[in-house]
């Protein structure tokens, strides 16, 4: 115990004999150990951030829509008896069906217009999707003139103001009508903050499908009007089934129905989602371990030339009667020192560097996970000790003397 | 002078190979980071404008997604969108594929002479289609490459006529050239189709919600009849083709949809993928993130050269104080260590650069969207290996200040 607690002592004077180098080599060790650190949040981050957002869009609603294909030039849309079939084969605790069509939005007070996904339903809408509101409410059953907004819309028309009580003029199929806002729903999608240009198929995405952009603005239809076609159901499945196994049977049976129309789980459409983003994640993990190897090279370097310009210190411990074990033991207890030290003040920068990132150039909060925090202080110790044993044991087996003498 | 100075540093450096080897690479690596992105940048962007035709980058194709029966194309939107956008729009051209029942003839496309230049097609032989074939309601036909050999495998199909069920019966005029390689094998984002990637990219497809597009893959197979479509007046344009400056196509895109949805169409509309990284806001910030870890890269590498040129000095006081008594000026010592960095940084800077092409190369190859390329950036390589060489400069002023108040005498009597 004293034994270790001596050659502590000494290791620590070390380091601080030479407090330039020690200085130099702590940044250094530091600064690249962060950058690996900072790099493996980042993408960590990016996984948990489209996880917690994809969570949102309701994992126990199952849509049934009319097929989207450019093919099926014209389909049959759904009538009400289908809408109650539908209810009726799968059990659905809450229902509502829906029309869905692009249409242009004019505020007449900015002057700006958007465009977005029209969607007609009815009030049962609100509570299919875990509901969270901004700000107002969801529209009442068949309450006409009125309308709900996706917060991406609001914020593309009114900004940061408050979107209640403005007036839309809406274009859609070519008519235009005139909505007031309600409601303002939240965005799920906080990963989009940012990086939403880089839905480069935003334009090629089929109309039915657009719905889980969460981009649209929602109005009461009138599905017993023959105007008002059914293009599709969204409905929340009972929690004592599994909205997959819903779906499946769903499909099937419209099947023998004869009804054109596709079934599916969004809980299904999720795990194909997140099973595409580990796939890039895993693509992109490529470049931290590119950066890992560079980075252990570094410290590679920086531990074989600090050993190498200490021959003739090591060489006066041997006179002075160290063993060299004990002078392997000062130099890697030395560096051992050093590698924590510097892999805590990567810790510190690397924080510092995501929040700073965060703020300015992503959409998402970088991930420090503690399993791949501790692979890189690991990686950064263990190279560094690996770095030291074998140059300080070939230092220690120089014939002192002639060590000396040549110097 | 200067030379003799210069000599001696690069002598020192050649007297520790393991040391300067292992700087090098670190500097190496950090210069390679640099270069990496802008080589990307480039090579995309010099491929998205050179071959635009081939790459589909000049490209937007429009189809309807028609729910209900009303909303389809007629050949009149086809004219109202060339009025339309006649200022910004190449070409513009409707197209319309059918099979017949039977299919024992190839389909049969309705379209107009603008295809020609829509489609990026050149003829091979006769003439294309012409205004008055449109206004005349003539019926000729152009052959596909493959529609050609499928229907006349030993005879010029010129002058012959080809019989379609259904349909009447058309003199052939002309036979276009089969396509690129490269542009039959790319669906409509760019997407090669062979590409190890390939798979994944069509479950992504899927699974954000892109339509089956059967009319927009009935244009790439090379096997269609192309007819006037005045000849053939049920016939409607199911997709719209046209061509602009690739540097517009994303605004001109946004336009159309919203000029469309405004009509009263549903209008599902494709461009290339590669655009919102080339010239969307996108590209500003990954350029300036990238920009953020290259200096962070030098930073390191600027920090470890340091560190190490600081301890070399520790180890060559005695060399340093045997310098000086021989008669060498503080300020001889002083440059030697700024020009053993700056010439460690400078050489790592030249070397890194080819492995920054190595990496985009890399990049390249693991990418399934065809436009996506990499060329030598010259500006930007002359920017980086520059500032690089000039951190290491800087970095060799600790060490050099270190060296010169190295005092020989004390040094000296101590041994």
């Amino acid at each position: 115990m004293n034994a270790l607690k001596n050659m502590l002592i000494f290791a620590g004077r070390g380091l601080t004999r030479r407090p330039l180098q020690t200085g130099l080599l702590l940044g250094a060790m530091a600064v690249a150990l962060a950058g690996v650190m900072t790099i493996m949040a980042v993408l960590a981050g990016v996984n948990a951030q489209v996880y917690r957002d994809l969570q949102r869009v309701g994992l126990d609603v199952v849509n049934v829509q009319m097929v989207p294909n450019l093919q099926n030039l014209i389909l049959e849309p759904l009538a009400m008896e289908d809408v109650e079939w539908i209810a009726e084969t799968s059990g659905a605790s809450e229902l509502a069906p829906f029309r869905a069509e692009l249409a242009v939005g004019v505020d007449l007070e900015s002057q700006r217009s958007e465009e977005f996904l029209m969607l007609a339903t009815t009030d049962k809408w609100g509570d299919i999707a875990p509901l969270e509101l901004v700000e107002g409410r969801f529209f009442d059953e068949r309450e006409p003139g009125v309308c709900v907004l996706d917060e991406w819309v609001a914020r593309r028309f009114f900004g940061g103001a408050s979107a209640l009580g403005r007036m839309l003029f809406v274009e859609v199929g070519g008519e235009t009508w005139v909505f007031e806002v309600v409601g303002v729903l939240k965005d799920p999608f906080e990963i989009r903050k940012k990086f939403d240009e880089m839905d480069f198929a935003g334009a090629a995405r089929s109309t039915l499908n657009r719905a889980l952009e969460f981009k649209s603005m929602y109005v009461a239809g009138d599905f017993y009007d023959e105007r008002d076609a059914i293009h599709g159901v969204a409905l929340k499945v009972p929690s004592d089934r599994d909205a997959k196994q819903v779906a499946a049977n769903l499909r099937q049976e419209s099947k023998r129905r004869g009804l054109s129309v596709i079934a599916w789980a969004r809980s299904q459409w999720v795990d194909n989602v997140i099973h595409g983003a580990d796939f890039t994640t895993q693509i992109a993990s490529i470049l931290w371990i590119i950066i890992l190897l560079v980075t252990g090279v570094m410290i590679l370097t920086i531990s074989l030339v600090a050993i190498r310009e200490r021959y003739r210190e090591l060489a006066i411990r041997r006179t002075e009667g160290a063993r060299r074990l004990q002078v392997v033991g000062q130099l890697l207890l030395e560096n051992l020192l050093l590698s924590v030290v510097s892999g805590g003040i990567a810790i510190l920068l690397a924080r510092f560097a995501g929040r700073l990132l965060e703020e300015r150039y992503l959409s998402w909060p970088p991930t420090f996970l503690p399993g791949e925090m501790a692979l890189a202080l690991g990686l950064g110790v263990g190279i560094g000790a690996l770095a030291t044993v074998v140059p300080a044991y070939r230092a220690a087996s120089l014939d002192p003397v002639q060590t000396l003498r040549v110097a | 002078m200067f030379g003799r100075l210069i000599l001696n540093a690069l002598r020192h450096l050649a007297l520790h190979p393991v040391r300067t080897l292992l700087v090098l690479q670190g500097v190496i690596w950090g210069t390679a980071l640099g270069v990496f992105p802008a080589a990307v940048i480039h090579g995309s962007l010099k491929k998205a404008e050179e071959e635009a035709a081939v790459q589909g980058t000049d490209r937007i194709l429009i189809a309807l997604e028609q729910l209900e029966a009303e909303k389809a194309f007629e050949w009149k939107d086809v004219g109202w969108l060339r009025r339309r956008y006649a200022e910004d729009v190449r070409h513009v051209t409707g197209m319309g594929v059918y099979e017949s029942e039977d299919r024992k003839t190839p389909p049969v496309m309705a379209t107009d002479p603008e295809a020609l230049a829509s489609r990026a097609l050149t003829l091979t032989a006769g003439r294309f289609l012409r205004d008055a074939d449109i206004r005349d309601a003539s019926r000729v036909c152009v052959l596909e490459h493959a529609a050609a050999s499928e229907l006349f495998p030993d005879r010029d199909p010129l002058g012959q006529s080809v019989e379609v069920a259904e349909v009447g019966t058309f003199e052939v005029v002309g036979v276009v050239a089969p396509q690129d390689v490269k542009s039959e094998n790319m669906d409509e984002f760019g997407y090669e189709s062979g590409h190890v990637m390939s798979r994944f990219i069509q479950d992504m497809k899927r699974n954000i919600g892109i339509v089956d597009d059967g009319q927009v893959k009935e244009l790439r197979t090379g096997r269609n009849i192309m007819v006037p479509h005045a000849a053939v007046p049920t016939f409607k344009p199911y997709v719209i083709e046209m061509r602009a400056d690739p540097k517009a196509i994303l605004e001109l895109r946004d336009r159309l949809r919203r000029d469309l949805i405004e009509a009263g169409f549903q209008p599902v509309i494709f461009t290339n993928a590669v655009l919102p990284f080339l010239y969307g806001r996108t590209l500003d910030t990954l350029v300036e993130l990238n920009r953020v870890v290259f200096v962070l890269a030098v930073m390191v590498g600027a920090s470890i050269v340091c560190a190490l040129m600081v301890l070399s000095v520790v180890e060559r006081q005695r060399e340093i104080a045997i310098r000086r008594v021989e008669g060498a000026r503080r300020w001889h010592i002083g440059t030697q260590f700024i020009v053993e960095t700056g010439t460690i940084c400078a050489v790592g800077g030249v070397l890194g650069v080819p492995l920054g092409l190595g990496l985009a190369a890399i990049r390249v190859w693991f990418e399934p969207l065809g436009t996506v390329d990499w060329t030598f950036p010259p500006m930007e390589s002359a920017v980086i290996v520059a500032v690089v060489a000039v951190i290491g400069l800087i970095g060799g002023l600790l060490p050099a200040w270190r060296a010169v108040r190295v005092d020989p005498v004390e040094i000296l009597r101590y041994e």
